[in-house]
């Protein structure tokens, strides 16, 4: 693998990568920061990546693990409310077509981060269970059932009807959250 | 009737979206440009060095 092979493929990784971050951090400028950290270390260590595996879980798990290390270190609360994802949504109505993303991106915020990541990984990031499973250094099982709980919390803090289909411990849980 | 489409999903992928498919900062392609060339400086160095010996 050359260098501008692996410079290609990372910057193509760029855009997820950021969006990731903003979704774990729930801060623009620190996403920033983190990506920035990210990709530093991703480029010290790219003799220990291997081309043609997915290079989007490889970052993603240097971010996550950036993260969360940063906060052990600092002892901050991991989510900052103030500024979650997009803080300009609201110059750009016409673009997202819906004002009622302003309310989702609330309801998101409230959820644990556990589930908030695992929901970000699987619905939006484009990871399968297993991928996420890898990034998020856990088991299938486990990822499969925060990403139904977020899912269960979401709906409820929303109150989307329909899609009945988790069990009553899936409700309590997400009543809890409530 | 069509199956209901899945709103928590496309939430999330909106939100998602309009973070991912916004421009690239330019701190970030400077830095993979200056990591980029510090990289071709040092093996660039190396060689200097053999060649000193």
């Amino acid at each position: 693998m050359t260098t501008n092979d692996f410079k290609t493929e990372l910057l193509s990784c760029l855009g997820s990568l950021r969006a990731f971050a903003v979704s774990l951090c729930g801060n623009r400028d620190r996403a920033d920061d983190l990506v920035q950290e990210t990709v530093m270390k991703a480029w010290a260590k790219q003799e220990s990546f291997t081309m043609g595996t997915n290079m989007k879980a490889w970052l993603f798990t240097i971010l996550r693990n950036e993260f969360y290390g940063q906060m052990r270190k600092s002892g901050r609360e991991v989510s900052d409310p103030d500024d979650y994802f997009t803080n300009n949504l609201s110059q750009h109505p016409e673009q997202f077509g819906k004002l009622d993303l302003v309310d989702f991106q609330k309801a998101l915020k409230k959820l644990p981060d556990d589930q908030r990541e695992a929901i970000v990984l699987v619905g939006a990031s484009g990871f399968s269970y297993e991928e996420a499973a890898e990034v998020c250094d856990c088991a299938v099982g486990t990822i499969k059932s925060r990403v139904s709980r977020a899912r269960t919390a979401l709906q409820e803090m929303l109150e989307i009807s329909g899609e009945a289909d988790y069990g009553p411990d899936a409700i309590a849980s997400a009543a809890s959250i409530k | 009737m069509q199956k209901q489409p899945d709103l928590i999903n496309d939430k999330l992928k909106s939100l998602y979206k309009s973070v991912q498919e916004e421009e690239i900062p330019e701190r970030f392609l400077n830095m993979l440009e200056q990591l980029d060339q510090a990289e071709q400086r040092a093996a660039a160095d190396d060689q200097d060095t053999e060649n000193d010996d």
